[in-house]
């Protein structure tokens, strides 16, 4: 939980960008957004404002340099390095012998677009541009706590496209306000407190478990697609279109199908600088697959738990795959309203899948650990 | 027929400086109407102290856009004739274009006056750039260091201008492509000018709330009359955000959307850059503002007429027009009825008739010369009579030098040219003055310059020349020297001798199968040529063969600007296993860089097939 100090030091950074953005004469509105956003960070993590301003310095040497492949594989290594060092000692796996500290504010966010923006503009696939434009994508104060895990190239098009417009914050401002009914409302009061006693069954039943895990998806679905509704809010009415982060992931048919509806910017940031990469290299799914859920699960969190939660992801959407291609022609067959039927099937098995995963893990590591 | 003219116009841009409204809007300065109202008076008194009557011609030519517009803008509202050169004209041209005009006075900027010969006691005032320097000390120095034109202006302070213009007073003289020895200087009247500014402004739907994009030349009709003069007329907005490039039409697209344009002013071979460079920007004219694009200046082919519409979902216009009938007059498009690509529509305030080779009308359905008669045409040729009175009959009618058909619905198409012009990228040359220049060199005997069809800029310029012991090069930067950029040759190939008939003219089509044998060598030898097309041809159809399999989709629905957003079955699996089968197929093998760089189709078979 976010203490209420730093809720209030993030709201009036926040609301200096979004009011001063469109209030100083045009060609300062950028910079002082920019500025309110190394603001915010520096109130809150000088840590992070320092190594965010040197890592978007650094990438920002490297596109100028046209430094290539290598150089941009060290940058990313690197920047992958440091988040694993703070990430262990955040997270203080047993035995690493690190003394334990929070992990820098933002951290997880901004080293994905670090390293999203040194690798595309190592692949010549951005728009022309300045230190301003990056810095200004870096330091953008919508997205630096929560994601969404923003695009360099469409940050710029926004931009540039960037005009007052009034339809635009009014949807803002709603989906803020829909983000908060959902943390506040929803998540904690009738979440948390009102339908937590009511799974009173007994500790350790199936009964329990099953309850929990259910509360447990829900209440991390409001919670986090809350606060993205609110960064998008928050994006929009600063005047840009920020990209959507859920999209009805309880409707997934199958598990390929839910990791493109939940977390979709770092999902797709996976499969962009994970799962593609590796299968061009290696050329074998299993393996491409297996690295990019590691990825996803560890940059969660660098223990054991995560570890094999993304295993346990990455055999589901293998499994999945397999399943997939053997039965696509019984599929076909099976006319409008059995398909229908086996789509429901299907998606149960699907947030089953999904919602066992923290249980299934916890099982593996408590019988590893006894045994 | 009383139609708002000059002193309306005055009147409509007093009313939008009372209002506070911008006039240009371009990349590092924003021009308010009441500075051009302002500059109108300045100007009037610069005309009092140095004796201009209506009708006496300026000369004018600056490279700083917003000061031409002001300039034209105010000479023209003031009843004097803005003869409009252009900055990159060479110091030949330029001399014999200023000494033709015979102007009262020349005001052109510092280093174009360095360069260009001015007659002898024609009065010159220069454009100074304002001293560089920012912040408020910078432009308080600036406001001192005031030199040339801007001292001047802020010294005569302002006068009335003329109660009453004469409709024939010429607005301005444009010269147009011409030799050297014979400049043709279109003389273009207020009746004229303020006329069709009318009719464009009515048919184009452009008004008080109009954002005008036109980021074209202003030295030519489309740049400054569907430019800053348009926007005058018309009490709206211009926007010239940054110069058309190569590399700045995703910042050009993403500023349609920004500053909500409504109109946007085109040539088709930016047209053709746009539908092909934009990216991830479909969505460029949908930001609830914009109403129209405008193309002009050049023939609008079928298919990119169609795909400008299907790219970007939006109603085009295709103008067609010369600079002696001031910019259009015959116009074509979804919001005029008349939706026909590839053809020009219907005229609209003027007349247009078919004429063959004896003068008499073609029947419809045949092919003639087009003859275009209304207000909006030009009063003649500057100081040229014959030359007028070749080009326009004694009832009115002006040989456009277009070959042209008209359809049993009564929408016209133009299917030739008559006259010996190049349209290279919406603009005009004259090969003989290229041909001219080059005939100056010391090496050349004799020269011939044409135009050949080009893929991106409709067409473009080639010169065959009869020379010894002169490169190309050579030849190329000759030319440089002494004409336009735009208007040097992209090639020239030198020959022993040009073809030439009995007479001693030149031959022009065994020129032309000259210069094409002797142009180059290897690939594009044109039996070579047409060989590593069918090759390319058969490579795409291949490449698209398994991209359709391996997408599960209809080989129909695919091209090479497919992209992976557009194609649902294309995710990282499939496009792994279409790598792994273009390499099979191709016999290639793609380092991992290579295949993450693959994001469109296009992409892969530059790859597998490399040109």
């Amino acid at each position: 939980m976010i203490g209420s100090q730093t809720i209030l030091i993030l709201s009036l950074w926040l609301a200096a960008a979004a009011v001063l953005g469109w209030i100083v004469p045009e060609r300062w509105r950028m910079p002082v957004m920019t500025g309110c956003g190394m603001g915010l960070v520096g109130s809150l993590s000088p840590l992070s404002l320092g190594f965010l301003l040197l890592g978007t310095g650094a990438s920002m040497m490297l596109v100028q340099r046209r430094a290539g492949p290598r150089a941009t594989g060290l940058f990313v290594a690197a920047v992958a390095t440091i988040y694993a060092v703070f990430l262990l000692r955040a997270t203080a796996l047993d035995g690493w012998g690190l003394p334990a500290a929070a992990l820098p504010l933002g951290m997880a966010y901004y080293v994905l677009r670090l390293v999203h923006y040194a690798l595309e503009a190592d692949r010549g696939r951005l728009r022309a541009h300045g230190l301003q434009d990056v810095l200004a994508y870096q330091f953008f104060p919508a997205v630096l706590f929560v994601g969404p895990i923003n695009r360099f190239d469409d940050f710029l098009r926004d931009l540039r496209r960037r005009r007052w417009d009034p339809e635009l914050v009014s949807t803002g401002l709603g989906r803020v306000l829909a983000g908060a009914v959902k943390i506040v409302l929803i998540a904690n009061y009738l979440l948390a407190e009102k339908l937590a006693p009511l799974a009173g069954l007994a500790p350790g039943t199936a009964g329990r478990l099953y309850a929990d895990s259910v509360l447990m998806w829900a209440n991390l679905y409001m919670q986090f697609s809350g606060y993205s509704d609110i960064a998008i809010g928050l994006g929009a009415i600063m005047g840009f279109r920020l990209p959507e982060n859920f999209r009805w992931p309880f409707l997934a048919r199958n598990i390929g199908d839910f990791w493109r509806r939940w977390h979709i910017t770092l999902s797709s940031w996976c499969r962009d600088y994970v799962h593609m990469p590796a299968l061009a290299r290696w050329r074998s799914p299993l393996l491409a697959t297996t690295a990019s859920m590691l990825v996803l699960g560890l940059w969660h969190e660098a223990s054991m738990h995560y570890l094999l939660w993304g295993v346990y992801h990455a055999m589901g959407l293998t499994i999945w795959r397999r399943f997939a291609a053997l039965t696509a022609p019984a599929y076909a067959r099976l006319g409008p309203a059995g398909q229908r039927g086996w789509n429901v099937l299907a998606g149960l098995l699907t947030i089953h899948f999904v919602m066992f995963s923290y249980p299934v893990v916890e099982a593996i590591e408590t019988f590893a650990r006894s045994g | 027929m009383t139609m708002p003219m000059a002193i309306e116009s005055r009147a409509g841009i007093a009313e939008a400086a009372r209002a506070g409204k911008v006039w240009i809007r371009a990349e590092k300065r924003v021009v308010s109407y009441a500075e051009l109202q302002k500059r109108i008076g300045s100007i009037a008194a610069l005309a009092a102290s140095h004796g201009l009557a209506i009708g006496d011609r300026v000369v004018m030519a600056t490279r700083d856009d917003c000061e031409a517009a002001l300039l034209f803008s105010a000479l023209v509202l003031n009843g004097l004739t803005a003869v409009n050169l252009e900055p990159d004209a060479g110091a030949e041209r330029a001399g014999a274009l200023i000494a033709r005009a015979a102007p009262a006075l020349v005001i052109l900027d510092r280093d174009i006056a360095a360069r260009w010969p001015l007659p002898a006691g024609t009065p010159l005032i220069e454009i100074v750039p304002a001293a560089a320097g920012g912040g408020l000390l910078g432009g308080l120095l600036k406001a001192r260091a005031k030199e040339g034109l801007a001292a001047e202006l802020d010294r005569l302070g302002e006068a009335v201008p003329p109660a009453v213009i004469p409709p024939e007073t010429l607005a301005y003289i444009l010269f147009t492509s011409g030799t050297t020895q014979q400049p043709k200087g279109v003389c273009i009247s207020h009746r004229a000018l303020f006329s069709h500014l009318a009719t464009l402004s009515r048919v184009q739907g452009i008004g008080p709330q109009s954002a005008i994009l036109n980021t074209l030349m202003l030295s030519h009709a489309d740049g400054m009359i569907q430019g800053p003069v348009m926007a005058f007329h018309a009490q709206a907005t211009l926007h010239r955000p940054l110069a058309f490039a190569i590399n700045t039409i995703e910042q050009l697209l993403d500023s349609v959307y920004q500053l909500r344009i409504t109109h946007m002013i085109a040539v088709p071979t930016m047209l053709a850059l746009i539908v092909r460079l934009s990216r991830n920007q479909d969505d460029a004219f949908k930001g609830g503002d914009f109403q129209l694009m405008i193309s002009c200046g050049a023939a609008l082919e079928a298919a990119l007429w169609e795909a400008v519409e299907a790219k970007f979902g939006i109603n085009l216009i295709n103008l067609y027009g010369l600079t002696e009938t001031v910019a259009g007059g015959v116009f074509a498009g979804a919001t005029l009825g008349t939706r026909v690509p590839g053809s020009i529509g219907r005229p609209v305030d003027c007349e247009l008739r078919i004429i063959d080779a004896e003068g008499q009308d073609v029947p419809q359905g045949g092919e003639g010369e087009l003859l275009i008669r209304g207000d909006l045409l030009m009063s003649g040729y500057f100081g040229d009579e014959a030359l007028t009175r070749e080009a326009i009959e004694a009832d009115g009618w002006f040989h456009t030098g277009d070959i042209a058909t008209l359809s049993s619905d009564g929408i016209y198409a133009i299917c030739g040219r008559k006259k010996n012009i190049v349209i290279r990228g919406g603009l005009n040359i004259q090969p003989e003055e290229v041909a001219e220049v080059l005939a100056l060199h010391p090496a050349v005997r004799d020269a011939l310059a044409f135009g050949l069809p080009d893929v991106d800029w409709g067409e473009r310029l080639v010169a065959l020349v009869a020379a010894d012991g002169v490169s190309e090069d050579e030849l190329l930067r000759f030319c440089g020297e002494k004409i336009e950029p735009r208007k040097v040759p992209s090639r020239i190939v030198i020959a022993a001798e040009l073809p030439k008939g009995r007479s001693g003219k030149i031959i022009i089509d065994a020129a032309r199968a000259l210069f094409e044998v002797a142009a180059e060598a290897g690939p594009s030898q044109p039996a070579v040529q047409r060989s590593a097309e069918r090759e390319q041809a058969d490579a795409e159809d291949r490449l698209l063969a398994l991209a359709a399999s391996h997408f599960r989709t209809d080989r129909a629905r695919l091209t090479l600007a497919s992209v992976p957003e557009d194609v649902i079955g294309w995710d990282s699996l499939a496009h792994m296993e279409f790598v792994i089968a273009i390499e099979q197929a191709f016999g290639v093998s793609l380092t991992p860089r290579e295949v993450i760089s693959i994001d469109s189709l296009g992409k892969a078979l530059a790859l597998v097939a490399p040109r």
